[in-house]
């Protein structure tokens, strides 16, 4: 049986959740899907995206409500990296040189600087230290008419 | 890509947080979902201090 692209529901008017991301592979061409919000602020995944719109640690039956989900995002985008440019006053280009292993979980890369693109800094650091934290992903909501 | 503090003069620099959003690739910037000569639409330089444009957006 055929599915029907748009669902019957994607119409003009429609509250939709829309996400995207680009792919390196394809120009950046922006990649992603769209869902329906209904009225009573559940979301209607459909037959693509059914069983997979879940929220990590909860069970995937059951209706999913656009709240929950805007609440994890919410709390996700504050765990990203990006966030902790804030406060800073520089943004390095660096190019990595190595990738030395320390400990289980710590590495430090070895970086030559290639430039100063945002703010100014006297200096740049030649190693970087950080831990491997679980697998995350981020999604970026492109629209949510609310 | 990486952020500096203001006043860095050190040779090393401790991360707290993924790498991955801050590799550069093709000159387009992962984390912030913008090219490296856009990185303005992502970031703001306000009285020598950064701040970050949020990318959930609501209309």
């Amino acid at each position: 049986m055929r599915t029907q692209f748009p669902g019957p529901g994607l119409r003009p008017g429609a509250r939709v959740l829309a996400w995207g991301f680009r792919d390196c592979t394809d120009g950046w061409r922006l990649w992603g899907n769209v869902v329906l919000v209904s009225t009573s602020g559940y979301i209607i995944p459909d037959n693509y995206n059914a069983g997979s719109l879940r929220l990590d640690g909860q069970p995937g039956s059951g209706p999913l409500r656009f709240g929950a989900l805007d609440s994890a995002l919410a709390a996700k985008a504050g765990s990203n990296s990006v966030w902790a440019f804030g406060g800073k006053a520089a943004v390095a280009l660096l190019r990595v040189t190595a990738f030395v292993p320390v400990a289980d979980y710590t590495h430090t890369l070895r970086c030559d600087s290639v430039a100063i693109v945002l703010g100014s800094s006297a200096r740049t650091p030649r190693y970087v230290d950080f831990a491997v934290r679980p697998p995350a992903f981020a999604i970026w909501t492109l629209g949510i008419p609310w | 890509m990486i952020a500096l503090p203001n006043g860095y003069a050190e040779e090393r620099l401790t991360w707290h947080g993924c790498m991955g959003p801050l590799v550069v690739k093709n000159r387009f910037v992962r984390g912030f979902g913008v090219p490296l000569d856009f990185l303005q639409y992502a970031l703001r330089m306000q009285e020598g201090r950064l701040s970050v444009r949020p990318f959930i957006s609501r209309e």
